[in-house]
């Protein structure tokens, strides 16, 4: 860092260092630091600063020191060199003890306020970078198996098959990535899950390459059933509003206008009583008039409407053997939709004045019931006079969903409060936005897949004999181009014979022994076998799958194989040419959901159900697109090779139609996500202004400054805040007072357990606060109150203006997010570390640690020279000598 | 259509585990010792999220067994004579204040290992497994809710750790349980015979394989091979018993086949119930069980998410805290009633020949001290009926070493341990 650096330290010289570091200076934690990365031949060990032997000698050393040792604690000689577990263990119980307030004991005498805090931040930091040198792989990449998204991206690739994985454990966690060999364990329950889901995945796999009528014995062929909607839901809203509602309300009414001599049933069916009569008028009275309403309406005669609340909520296609409804049966051409792959075709329009926000339709799967899992959200451009036909794509399995649901994006939670106030005002419920004109399947589809047995059998054999070739070349191919061995082999030949001699037909006999090569060590860990501890070049083979894991999280594909086989892949310029076709392909999308989800910790997005009453548009639609959002935005940066710097800032967002009327965007329709300009002076561009990201910090309720400030050390400054500490007391002195969101977390810095880490993440969430919960701009906040039983108190409520205006933890200040963001974006180098490390922890697959300092050091280089291109890290990292050694 | 049930049931037919416990094999227990004493049963139940501080803890200053029972644990006052909650205790490692789960019944110092980022070492369940498993079906029974990763537990695929301080799976379906433990096969005879040989000749077939890597590996890459190694020999320790209990006449469940899709509230109950039957039926002799808490709340009706109720606030926050604890508690009751009123052949009750812990690493918000700690049963011989205040920071493990020694299990340590906790000896 130079002294130009508008980000100067305030205490002075560029020199200046952080209170802890390592030996030699191992890397900067401090916003101020210089990054001088240290070489990776020596030995280092985190370093805490000399200076603080003064805070123990003051503090601490009269109980435990040379005289006295309570609790067998001494602390007058302890190294400040941390370089054994066992010195790290220590100083984490001095950190504990002085977080919990219990050291220095209440009667000894106390440090300054500004001495402790300082003494707990240098410590707590000079604990993480002990952590991390001594938990170091020492660059060790450890065997790892293939993680739940690898097997089922390679049980797809192999058999074209999409399998449902949920019965595997979740891998990572521990603060690791799922590819972290160390920390992807094997147990007996999973060995035996890989034999069943290998099992179905194969009856899967035969189900749809083999031609049906084989099984079936009827003609092979694909179906085409288009359904006139209206039929349907004619029939179930005529049904239920003439027998339930209206004669219902016939009968009721003349029984209740009688003179009550006859029972109820004397004037027609289903009133058991008075109560039920009077309960029949009411709801007739209330929700008659929506029936009414919607059988009256002329678009309901050429197809269906979609309302909210009640008469006709959705729509569905159904493959047989589902029905839409028990209202009318469907004939349909075939029993049972045969699996593959289908098309799915929907005919709609909005309705004329329905306003825009209104204009998408949610696309979801049923299993069960009334369950609803939402695939996609459409933005309807269609009208009823000019309807649109979507085509959706689905893959259908033996055992998944054959019924398929449209609704109006919405959240059903608000149904009856939206569709109640309507009918006060208007007498119905909300009129409908959306229109469906008619709903059709096609399918199926077949879809070859690569080496799989189905292929192998028809090239060579079906007439029972040649089993060992079809395992030879199926386990081939499940080894990613490794010969599997003589003995294993035979004994998979065996396994066949033993099943023909039970009475199995060939092909089934041959399930057996293909599912166990589906549960071998081969297939499922990514070997790469070294007698010896110094490291060797990997092989091509090694290199391809290495590779094709690493962007594609899936086996290496035939241009890869073939280039392994050939030895070319181990020129720079093919493999820099693969890493290219590789990025530009679909399959990316694994990676970069995969890597970004767990580098940004997006599943906290998942922990909070967003409060829908408060944030209306932020239904699960909005938040699968907020997500998408920060996948697609890195997806455009490494297929058009465009800077890491975007991410902190830039004039353009990757949004789709939907997040544009999120976000107040013009202009912006369908639902492609694309590249859009921004108008000048708007808060988008770059994560920061993202609503993924800002909802992460939040509760789902209110905005957190502390997660936002975190999130940003951590991921857009690279200075990551120790954990949340144990034992650390609360603060609660200020519950229930009407103080701004700001006035309250000031209280942090009263305690230095507090202050020594909210002083740098705080001011970081001051300057969001203009981003609401769910990342919408606002000027204004407020706090309600609550009494001890959580009601809140109408009377105790304080309105403000934010005031987004801070200073970094000695740092420069801003007076608004954009001088923030503008701070933040200066610091390029800074993020791209981060990148970098993140980068490498993953395609690595151990955790970053010291070893890795001169390769992220590289990496951000040799990014740099490139202006960050978002593709040369990826390119930097796998040109590397770690990634190609094992 | 495959619904989900059959093919729940077929997985239980097709992996290892046939059927059952049962009053047949009981027969033959007491046939070989009439006079043999009951066998002692553990059951380890842990909550994720701590417990709301203000409300769950009785009085310190009451202690012995005239203590006031706090807010939190009332619904448990039928069974106050059987329980003994311990103030002091803590894992003196434990560091990470999101993990109430993943060294609750280890100890271990995460750091422990150089060159490793985690580490962790046997769980004191696994201990008594391999001492008491023996003799049932089910050497141990992990169970775990689908809903662990929001619920404060940290890493782990359930409460146990083996020998090697690696995760031991646990099952989150209690449908899929229920059919391990009490599905009943009837597959004939022989062709289960000829399916254990299958599932042998399968086992040899990966080995083959396993043994031609294994050879070529480096060490680190050995050391995690044999995770699949050993993976293979439970499998065959499985099969072994399997076939042992091959002829072991069936009987049924005393419960029904849970409903699916149960959640919160209703999935601890009916996983207790399962609990319980277990236990009766001699399937297994330990237990243990991470719990839902996020889904609890969700089931409970309250809107705050788990995390943030765990750093509760006096109003909404605290009062959701609260809540947890009172269903936790009445949950609790539930299961101790199961437990006493199942009696043993002798006249005593299930419960006391069991030794259960109920509690999380952590205490409540980010507090990682005094953990909850609650004692019930009577089967490693721990005092009941009373509240016990140690020395602050009490190693947790005190109190496992204490229930493995209650149990007859000769352990010197387990985990951080410094000596059994002489004040809970009965």
């Amino acid at each position: 860092m130079t002294d130009q650096n508008p980000l100067r330290n305030e205490s002075g010289t560029a020199s200046s260092a952080p209170a802890w570091l390592l030996v030699p200076l191992l890397r900067a934690a401090s916003f101020f630091a210089a990054a001088v990365p240290a070489s990776a031949a020596e030995t280092v060990h985190a370093q805490f600063k000399e200076e603080y032997r003064a805070f123990l000698r003051d503090y601490c050393v009269d109980c435990h020191g040379a005289e006295k040792q309570k609790g067998k604690v001494r602390l007058d000689q302890v190294s400040f060199t941390l370089d054994s577990v066992q010195g790290a263990d220590l100083w984490q119980k001095i950190l504990n003890q002085v977080n919990s307030g219990e050291m220095p004991p209440d009667e000894s005498k106390q440090p300054e306020r500004s001495a402790k805090t300082e003494f707990l931040d240098a410590l707590s930091h000079t604990l993480m970078a002990a952590r991390r040198t001594l938990g170091d792989s020492g660059g060790k990449i450890t065997m790892r198996r293939l993680n739940r998204r690898e097997y089922k991206n390679t049980i797809r690739d192999l058999l074209g098959v999409n399998i449902d994985v949920r019965d595997l454990p979740a891998d990572g966690g521990a603060g690791t990535f799922d590819t972290a060999g160390a920390s992807l364990f094997m147990s007996s329950d999973q060995i035996e899950q890989y034999l069943l889901l290998g099992r179905r995945a194969l009856d899967e796999h035969f189900a749809r390459t083999q031609p049906w009528a084989v099984q079936t014995g009827t003609e092979a062929r694909t179906y085409r059933q288009r359904r006139e909607v209206e039929l349907h839901a004619n029939a179930m809203v005529g049904g239920t509003y003439n027998g339930y509602y209206k004669e219902g309300h016939r009968v009721a009414k003349a029984y209740l206008d009688s003179d009550r001599s006859q029972p109820p049933s004397a004037f027609g069916k289903g009133i058991p009583d008075e109560v039920e009569a009077r309960f029949r008028v009411k709801v007739f009275e209330e929700h008659g008039p929506s029936f009414e309403r919607y059988l009256n309406d002329p678009l309901a005669k050429t197809g269906s409407l979609l309302t909210i609340f009640n008469v006709h909520t959705e729509e569905v296609i159904t493959l047989p053997p589902d029905q839409p409804s028990g209202w009318l049966k469907t004939k349909h051409e075939v029993e049972t939709a045969p699996p593959g792959e289908y098309i799915l075709r929907i005919r709609t329009g909005a309705l004329e004045g329905a306003p825009s926000e209104r204009r998408f339709l949610m696309f979801g799967s049923r299993k069960e019931k009334d369950d609803f899992s939402l695939l996609q959200t459409f933005q309807i451009s269609g009208t009823t006079d000019s309807p649109q036909t979507l085509e959706v794509p689905v893959s259908i399995t033996a055992d998944g969903p054959h019924t398929f649901v449209l609704r109006e994006k919405r959240d059903p939670k608000l149904d009856h409060q939206a569709y109640t106030e309507a009918r006060k005002a208007t007498g119905v419920g909300p009129a409908s936005a959306l229109w469906v004109d008619w709903v059709e399947w096609e399918g199926p589809f077949y879809r070859q897949s690569g080496g799989g047995p189905q292929a192998v059998l028809t090239a060579s054999t079906r007439d029972g004999s040649g089993a060992r070739e079809v395992l030879e070349k199926f386990a081939l191919r499940a080894f990613r181009g490794e010969a599997p061995g003589k003995e294993y082999l035979t004994k998979l030949e065996r396994l066949f014979e033993a099943r023909i001699q039970a009475g199995d037909d060939f092909q089934t006999a041959l399930k057996e022994p293909l599912s166990v090569i589906l549960a071998t060590p081969r297939f499922l860990y990514l070997s790469e076998p070294s007698s010896e501890q110094t490291p060797r070049p990997l092989t091509a083979w090694e290199l391809a799958t290495r590779l094709s894991y690493f962007l594609w999280s899936a086996p290496p594909d035939d241009t890869l194989l073939a280039l392994a086989r050939s030895g070319e892949l181990q020129k720079p310029e093919v493999l820099k040419a693969q890493v290219d076709r590789l990025t530009a392909s679909d399959k990316l999308r694994e990676f970069v959901a995969g890597f970004t989800h767990q580098w940004l910790r997006m599943d906290r997005l998942d922990f909070f159900q967003f409060n829908t009453q408060l944030y209306r548009d932020f239904d699960e639609s909005t938040k699968a697109a907020a997500r998408s959002e920060v996948f697609r935005t890195i997806e455009h940066l490494l297929r058009t090779n465009s800077s890491a710097r975007d991410l902190l800032k830039s004039d353009y967002v990757v949004i789709n139609g939907l997040l544009a009327s999120f976000y107040g965007l013009e202009g912006v329709s369908g639902d492609e996500f694309r590249k859009v300009t921004l108008p000048a002076g708007s808060p988008r561009g770059g994560l920061l202004g993202m609503s993924a990201v800002l909802a992460m910090g939040s509760n789902g309720e209110h905005t957190s400054p502390v997660e936002r400030g975190a999130w940003v050390l951590r991921f857009l400054l690279n200075e990551p805040p120790p954990n949340a500490p144990p034992n650390v007391p609360q603060i609660t002195r200020l519950n229930g007072q009407l103080l701004t969101t700001r006035e309250r977390l000031l209280a942090h810095q009263e305690e230095p357990q507090c202050a020594s880490c909210h002083r740098a993440i705080d001011p970081i969430g001051f300057g969001l606060e203009n981003f609401n919960t769910v990342g919408k701009w606002r000027t204004e906040d407020s706090f309600q109150a609550v009494d001890a039983n959580g009601k809140p108190n109408p009377r105790q409520v304080k309105h403000w203006t934010i005031d987004p205006s801070a200073a970094f933890h000695k740092g420069p200040a801003f007076k608004d997010y954009f001088e923030l963001r503008d701070i933040i974006a200066s610091r390029p180098e800074a993020f791209a570390r981060g990148l970098a490390e993140n980068l490498i922890a993953y395609a690595l697959g151990r955790p970053f640690g010291f070893t890795d300092e001169d390769l992220a050091s590289g990496i951000v280089q040799s990014a740099k020279t490139k202006d960050f291109a978002l593709r040369e890290f990826v390119q930097a990292l796998v040109a590397s000598k770690q990634f190609q050694t094992k | 259509m495959i619904t989900r049930r059959n093919f729940l049931r077929s997985a239980s037919a097709l992996i290892a585990l046939p059927a059952l416990e049962s009053l047949g094999f009981r027969r033959f227990a007491s046939a070989a010792g009439a006079s043999a004493a009951r066998p002692k049963r553990a059951v380890f139940l842990n909550f994720g999220w701590g417990v709301t501080n203000e409300t769950w803890f009785p009085n310190a200053a009451q202690t012995g067994a005239d203590y006031t029972l706090p807010d939190g644990l009332a619904p448990l006052a039928r069974h106050k004579a059987d329980f003994t909650v311990v103030q002091g205790l803590s894992n003196k490692f434990a560091n990470e204040a999101h993990w109430g789960s993943t060294f609750w019944l280890t100890g271990a110092n995460r750091y422990a290992e150089p060159g490793q980022s985690f580490h962790n070492s046997i769980s004191v369940d696994q201990v008594i497994a391999a001492e008491l498993g023996n003799e049932t079906r089910f050497a141990s029974l992990q169970l775990n809710s689908p809903d662990v990763k929001e619920s404060g537990h940290g890493p782990g695929l359930s409460l146990a750790w083996d020998a090697r301080g690696k995760p031991v799976a646990g099952l989150d379906n209690p449908v899929l349980a229920f059919h391990r433990l009490f599905s009943t096969d009837t597959t004939p005879l022989a062709d289960r015979q000829a399916q254990l040989a299958q599932k042998r000749s399968v086992l040899d077939a990966v080995l083959t394989d396993a043994n031609d890597l294994q050879r070529r590996l480096n060490k680190t890459d050995a050391d995690k091979l044999d995770e699949y190694f050993q993976g293979i020999r439970d499998i065959e320790t499985r099969l072994g018993k399997d076939e042992q209990w091959l002829n072991v006449p069936k009987s049924k469940a005393a419960l029904a086949e849970p409903k699916e899709g149960l959640s919160g509230r209703e999935e601890v109950k009916v996983v207790y119930d399962l609990i319980a039957a277990a236990l009766q039926t001699d399937s297994t002799r330990v237990v243990t069980y991470r719990q839902p808490v996020s889904a609890l709340l969700q089931s409970l009706g309250l809107k705050v998410a788990a995390h943030d109720m765990s750093h509760y606030t006096p109003g909404e926050r605290m009062l959701a805290s609260q809540k947890r604890d009172l269903a936790q508690s009445e949950l609790l009751a539930g299961l101790l009633d199961k437990l006493k009123a199942a009696k043993e052949p002798d006249g005593t009750s299930l419960l006391d020949h069991t030794v259960l812990a109920f509690g999380s690493n952590i205490r409540t918000i980010h507090y990682l001290d005094n953990c909850p700690t609650l004692l019930a049963g009577g089967g490693a011989g721990l005092v009941r009926g009373e509240h016990r205040v140690l020395p602050k920071n009490t190693p947790l493990c005190n109190v496992w070493l204490s229930i493995l020694h209650g149990l007859g299990i000769n352990a010197e340590r387990h985990g951080d341990s410094t000596g059994p906790v002489k004040e809970l000896r009965a």
